[in-house]
């Protein structure tokens, strides 16, 4: 099929290169430089799909990004992206688009008949009807509803394409590269700022392109072009298109999109579909332009109905006819420049239907050249089945005038594209000469230049743009300078305005406001009979401004409509406010690279490696991936490789990569001093060469924290937090250090990665340490006994420190090297064990031995537990001020009755119990009421050979030999456990000691 | 202290080494590498920031630059990373070499802490560095903000990092926690292939 | 939004944590309990100016003290939170 509805010249377009397309299976061609709407445009397709609510044959009303209706689903399987806006879609070679909500057919719609049964489906309806009885909406009505309404479909598939997030900072931001924007990019530009333009379109000079308007004797794409030219040699200007900036943040801080590859079928090698910018400008010129406003009367809808300007688009920019014989209607002056532009290109125009007594002299001018009857009245409705045919025109005489056509160009004014002024709460003002809102709060580094503030024109618009842009720059410190010439003498052809308000055409048929809400006059007039006054209620009722588009066209009519029925002025109406995104976004650009396997950072141990090529099965322990169990050959289940690893543990030596425990460095003259304040017990006392446990409150006497902390030296100490808390804690003792207790002389640094820690536990652990460690160093239990700490070489020099500490109850050590070691010293560990039969142990494994010991973890220190609750109350000192010690002691949190940590052990030997089992007394109900407390961790214990745990239960400490039912409904145990004391196994420690 | 200079027996291994090198493609706008040099803390004591001061110049010959600034001297460099703490740059040399060194003539004022192993540092190089930094650090690195000479805390692609520039040139040095060196070399790579990109381990290996 | 760190410069938001009242001073260790409570628990929320304790933990991992518009997050003035304690010390001794 040939582009019958091509100009034979101008336009953006290159007609040298032809692009194929598709849309709903059918091929056509078009240029480079069209849009999909263009291209079908020109190939006279008008029927682009169907309506969301009502399934009404719907075409392309205008040539932007304010598009309602021509929406479709471009490409196809993983790469579907629905609700895309033909308007703004460019084409390229093998596009492939799809019309949406049509059933079977765009032509053929079966769901349209809901459109015979309009009256039904009004305002409110699914509220009203789809209420009772409750249970039929999730199974019946839901479903049934989003079949029947709906736009596309998302991708059945992952997105295949990779999507990219960037920082970039300037001056000056200008947004939108109309006439405005480009006099306001080159004005900062001249003195010198940084300046960015962005322009959500794929050419930048926004309506300079799409009106045959003279500047300085050029016609206005030239100068365009010139301008741009002048604008990208500079280096400090950043000309960025297909860029839509979509959302205003605090600080100057602007995200933008940028669709680098939507033109292109795939995008090239290694680079991304979207980018998303996150631009940071000191200051920033909107220069967003003006949406025009649809007219309201019945049938409006109907394809072939466009907006005025978006015609001159079509015609000058694209080089499309889109339509053979048209009517304009309109209620400006603007319009009469349609009139010149349709005939210019050969197509017939009927009438010109002014809703205003007295035409303006410019307006009979235009009429007279173009030999164009005006007519004064209004478009009582439009009609034609799945496109327009006629146009039924109500003379001021009354009488009813029937205009066959194709194409009806309509302006009901316009709108200043104040999106992003509102974002960050700034309220529009309403401005009764040019009816329509214009920016008010403008956000704190914005100004605001051309058809973007209401006031029309091309020479004030430029000289607007370029004052704006002078003085964003001078507000960004840079001097003043002569506007380049471009933007200094300026002589543009008349741009007389004259409007009048016609906000809606009482007249027959369906007359829409919001055209992809389906939103009708008569929706707004019944949400007003029945009481709704606020905007806001009355957008939720009738979902007027709630679609992809945001109501760009369809805001203002609705609130004048609705300022009319409730006899108020649009100004005591108000408006909504918009929120981001300006324009759609996909769900990709806002996660970047950060999807898959780079969902977020992973932190990897200095035994990483050894772990993987050991057969480690991992778990992520907040950022870091750690070793969970170490499965076997012949093991196939978690549980029996970590029956395995604590029995070899208990019985004779494991290892295990303790690295992602926090670790401080803690050092200066005040450091024991320091300590005193963030741990509840005595520090000072500490030798040099010992750890101690240490317990941490929060300033509100809950538990924070625990772990060990050594001396090294005489200001120097090595503090160890939980793996979970490592961050936070550190974030506290620099809250401690700075504010609370500033004057002392203390420095903390995190030294968790410096060192790679490994934990080698169990009866044989000092022998294997013993091949190691250089003989120089005496580790004997007299020499090095438990909770000693200190500096030592092992493999001939390399510098480690040792720990004896124990977490699984066994004799144990820590041993840690530089981080760069941390494999080998592994490595070297399982060799100097191997004599006896040294096994790898992870988490799991870990976690059974502490629940074994009865070692409070991140089950139990969870925030709502107290030092007393953990049986660990000895440990709060009376002699000193400490982070949390007075609240500590308020009578509620040392009340018996809270819960207390004990152990438990199932009756029935073979039960299992898990975390999160509520304790109930055996003939009790099992209400939440009598809910005693709950089990934290429980785990099998190969020593007692049965599932054991630990728990919180009121009264705890008193109830050792209790037997309560422990009942967990989630997962359908229920089963009856004695309450024992938190420790089962080597309850003296002597195997710690030895 | 543990004499650092005898030779250990145990192998040292990169931070990146399970890294992927990219295949080689066209043009290298970006090459980047990995580099080990010593990193030492260093925060005045209370009261003694300008006896530090003055052992610094006396002992290296350099000033203690502000915050976001580094100074030099023939083997050092001082980052300024904070108010009364520095990071020190050193050539490369055995875990605790530098520490122990600056410990003997700056201990009386300073509190040092050994940071080599903690910290993984790669080089990004090339005409494509800022563009290809433009998608991790969020920080302005045009050369009339972050030139020759400055330094910066920051994070980047959900990591912390410390960056410099290395002269005046299209080259940074980018500190990240050990841990997390896998993690942020894939995503400067993936945000580098567009340009072209290389990468370079460091074949030694970190010094013995 | 965007904080001017008094040592890093002006960054953006995510390299900051959030802690609350910065106007509140830690009582003595023999405070009164309802002083403590007051402390710990009772907390302003002004429509507009307060002054709040942040961290720059992506940062120099100073403590700051951010004078804030509650309502238009306009910021004031930043300055370091020990510097702040010092000049409390100093005013009510």
């Amino acid at each position: 099929m040939t582009q019958l509805f091509r100009v034979p010249n101008g336009g953006l377009i290159d007609r040298e290169t032809a692009v194929q397309f598709a849309f709903d299976g059918k091929s056509y061609q078009g240029y480079a430089g069209d849009t999909l709407a263009s291209a079908l445009l020109a190939n006279g397709v008008r029927l682009v799909g169907r309506s969301f609510k009502y399934h009404r044959p719907r075409g392309i009303l205008s040539a932007g990004a304010e598009e309602p209706n021509a929406l479709c689903e471009l490409r196809g399987g993983a790469r579907r992206e629905p609700n895309t806006r033909m308007t703004t879609a460019e084409i390229f070679d093998g596009l492939c688009a799809n019309s949406q909500n049509r059933y079977p057919s765009l032509n053929f719609d079966l769901l349209a008949v809901i459109s015979l049964a309009g009256p039904v489906f009004s305002a409110g309806f699914y509220y009203k009807t789809f209420m009772w009885p409750a249970s039929f909406w999730e199974k019946l009505y839901e479903p049934m509803i989003r079949r029947a309404a709906g736009l596309g479909r998302a991708a059945p598939a992952p997105d295949p394409d990779t999507y990219e997030k960037a920082t970039a900072f300037c001056d000056v931001l200008v947004i939108g590269a109309g006439a405005a924007g480009i006099a306001a990019a080159l004005a900062a530009a001249h003195t010198g700022a940084r300046v960015i333009l962005c322009e959500e379109d794929f050419v930048a000079g926004g309506r300079l392109h799409a009106d045959r308007r003279q500047i300085n004797g050029y016609a206005a794409s030239q100068w365009a072009d010139t301008a741009l030219a002048d604008l990208c040699a500079l280096p400090n200007v950043t000309l960025m298109v297909r860029t839509a900036v979509v959302a205003v943040y605090d600080g100057g801080t602007y995200a933008a999109l940028q669709r680098v590859s939507d033109h292109l079928i795939t995008p090239l090698p290694h680079q991304p579909r979207q980018r998303l910018w996150r631009i940071v400008a000191k200051h920033t010129v909107l220069a967003a332009g003006a949406i025009e406003r649809p007219l309201v009367f019945g049938g409006n809808d109907k394809p072939g109905v466009m907006l005025a300007g978006s015609v001159r688009t079509y015609i000058n920019r694209f080089a499309v006819r889109p339509g053979t014989r048209a009517v304009v209607f309109a209620n400006n002056d603007d319009a009469a420049r349609t009139v010149a532009d349709l005939a210019e290109s050969g197509i017939t125009v009927v009438a010109f239907i002014d809703p205003r007594p007295a035409a303006s002299e410019f307006l009979r001018a235009s009429l007279a050249t173009s030999r164009v009857p005006l007519i004064t009245g209004v478009v009582d409705h439009a009609s034609g089945f799945s496109k327009l045919s006629a146009v039924h025109v109500r003379t001021e005489n009354g009488k009813l005038e029937t205009l066959s056509c194709d194409l009806l160009a309509m302006s009901g004014g316009f709108m200043p594209n104040i999106h992003l002024t509102t974002h960050l709460g700034g309220k529009p003002v309403w401005q009764g000469d040019v009816a329509a809102f214009v920016p008010g709060t403008l956000p704190p580094t914005m100004l605001v230049a051309g058809a973007a503030t209401g006031e029309g024109g091309l020479a004030a618009g430029i000289a607007q743009g370029a004052r704006a842009g002078a003085d964003a720059a001078h507000s960004a410190g840079f001097v003043p300078v002569q506007f380049p010439a471009a933007i200094t003498v300026l002589c543009t052809d008349d741009d007389a305005l004259g409007f009048a308000p016609l906000w809606h055409v009482d007249g027959r048929g369906k007359a829409f406001i919001d055209f992809q809400n389906d939103v009708t006059a008569t929706d707004v007039k019944l949400a007003a009979v029945e009481g709704f006054r606020s905007v806001e209620h009355l957008k939720r009722y009738t979902t007027l401004g709630m679609a992809t588009d945001q109501g760009k066209t369809a805001n203002v009519n609705g609130l004048a409509l609705m300022a009319e029925i409730t006899e108020r002025t649009i100004a005591q109406t108000g408006t909504t406010r918009f929120r981001p995104p300006y324009a759609p976004v996909a769900i990709g650009a806002l996660a970047g690279h950060h999807r898959g396997a780079h969902f977020r950072a992973t932190r990897l141990t200095p035994t990483h490696a050894w772990a993987t090529g050991q057969g480690a099965v991992f778990t992520d322990a907040g950022q870091w991936k750690r070793a969970q169990y170490f499965p076997a050959a012949a093991e196939t289940d978690w549980l029996d490789a970590t029956i395995r690893e604590v029995r070899s543990v208990r019985a004779s030596v494991g290892i295990c990569d303790v690295t992602t425990l926090g670790k401080i460095d803690i050092q200066g003259a005040d450091a024991a001093e320091f300590l005193e304040h963030v741990y509840t017990n005595s520090w000072k006392n500490l030798a040099i060469g010992r750890a101690r446990y240490g317990l941490m409150l929060r300033e509100d006497g809950f538990v924070l924290d625990d772990g060990t902390t050594a001396r090294l030296s005489d200001d120097r100490y090595i503090m160890t937090t939980t793996t979970a808390n490592a961050a936070r804690v550190f974030q506290h003792l620099e809250f401690c250090r700075q504010v609370l207790w500033s004057g002392y002389d203390v420095h903390l640094i995190s030294a968790t990665e410096a060192w790679a820690q490994i934990a080698v536990a169990g009866p044989r652990a000092r022998e294997v340490l013993r091949k190691l460690i250089d003989p120089a160093y005496d580790i004997s239990n007299e020499a090095f006994p438990y909770m000693a700490a200190g500096e030592v070489t092992l493999c001939g020099g390399v510098m480690g420190r040792l720990f004896r500490l124990s977490f699984s109850g066994e004799l144990a050590y820590e041993i840690a090297v530089p981080a760069r070691f941390g494999q080998a010293l592994a490595e070297a560990l399982m060799a100097a064990g191997d004599e006896f039969s040294i096994t790898p142990y992870g988490l799991e494994a870990l976690a059974v031995m502490r629940i074994e010991k009865g070692h409070a973890a991140g089950a139990e220190l969870n925030g709502t537990t107290t030092a007393h609750d953990l049986g660990l109350a000895k440990l709060l000192s009376r002699k000193k001020d400490f982070v949390g010690r007075v609240m500590a002691e308020r009578p509620a949190l040392t009340d018996a009755a809270r819960p207390g940590l004990v152990g438990f052990r199932p009756l029935d030997t073979t039960a299992r119990v898990r975390g999160g089992a509520q304790f109930l007394p055996p003939t009790a109900d099992a209400t939440a009421a009598n809910a005693q407390g709950h089990v934290t961790s429980a785990a099998f214990s190969p020593h007692l050979g049965q599932w054991i745990g630990l728990g919180l239960l009121t009264n705890g400490a008193t109830r050792h030999g209790e037997v309560l039912r422990a009942y967990d409904p989630v997962r359908g145990n229920d089963t009856q456990v004695e309450i024992v004391p938190p420790v089962f196994y080597d309850v003296q420690g002597t195997r710690l000691h030895g | 202290m543990a004499n650092p200079q005898s030779a250990p027996s145990l192998a040292a291994v990169s931070a990146v080494a399970a890294l992927t090198a990219p295949a080689p493609h066209g043009n290298i706008g970006v090459a980047i590498s990995e580099i080990v040099p010593s990193i030492v803390s260093l925060a005045a004591r209370a009261g003694h920031q300008a006896d530090l001061a003055a052992a610094i110049a006396a002992s290296a010959g350099a000033t203690l630059p502000p915050p976001g600034h580094i100074s030099h001297s023939a083997d050092l460099s001082f980052l300024g990373v904070a108010p009364g703490r520095w990071f020190v740059i050193a050539p490369p040399a055995p875990p605790a070499l530098l520490e122990f060194t600056l410990r003997q003539a700056l201990g009386a004022y300073a509190t040092l802490t050994d940071q080599t192993d903690g910290r993984a540092v790669l080089r990004i190089n090339g005409p494509a560095a800022v563009a290809t930094l433009a998608k991790l650090v969020p920080l302005d690195l045009h050369p009339s903000v972050f030139g020759a000479g400055r330094v910066a805390q920051t994070i980047a692609s959900h990591i912390n990092i410390m960056i410099w520039r290395n002269g005046a040139g299209q080259s940074f040095d980018i500190a990240v926690f050990r841990g997390f060196a896998l993690s942020f070399a894939e995503s400067l790579i993936a945000s580098a292939a567009e340009f072209g990109v290389s990468f370079t381990p460091n074949l030694e290996g970190p010094a013995p | 939004m965007r904080i001017n760190c008094p040592c890093c410069g002006e960054r953006s938001l995510e390299e900051f944590t959030y802690l609350g009242d910065a106007r509140k001073t830690r009582p003595a260790g023999d405070a009164a309990a309802d002083v403590w409570v007051d402390y710990v628990y009772l907390r302003e929320n002004p429509g507009g100016r307060h002054s709040e304790f942040w961290y720059h933990g992506s940062g120099c991992q100073s403590w700051l003290v951010v004078e804030r518009d509650m309502t238009t997050h306009a910021i004031f003035g930043v300055k370091f939170a020990r510097d702040a304690a010092i000049a409390a010390v100093v005013h009510t001794s």
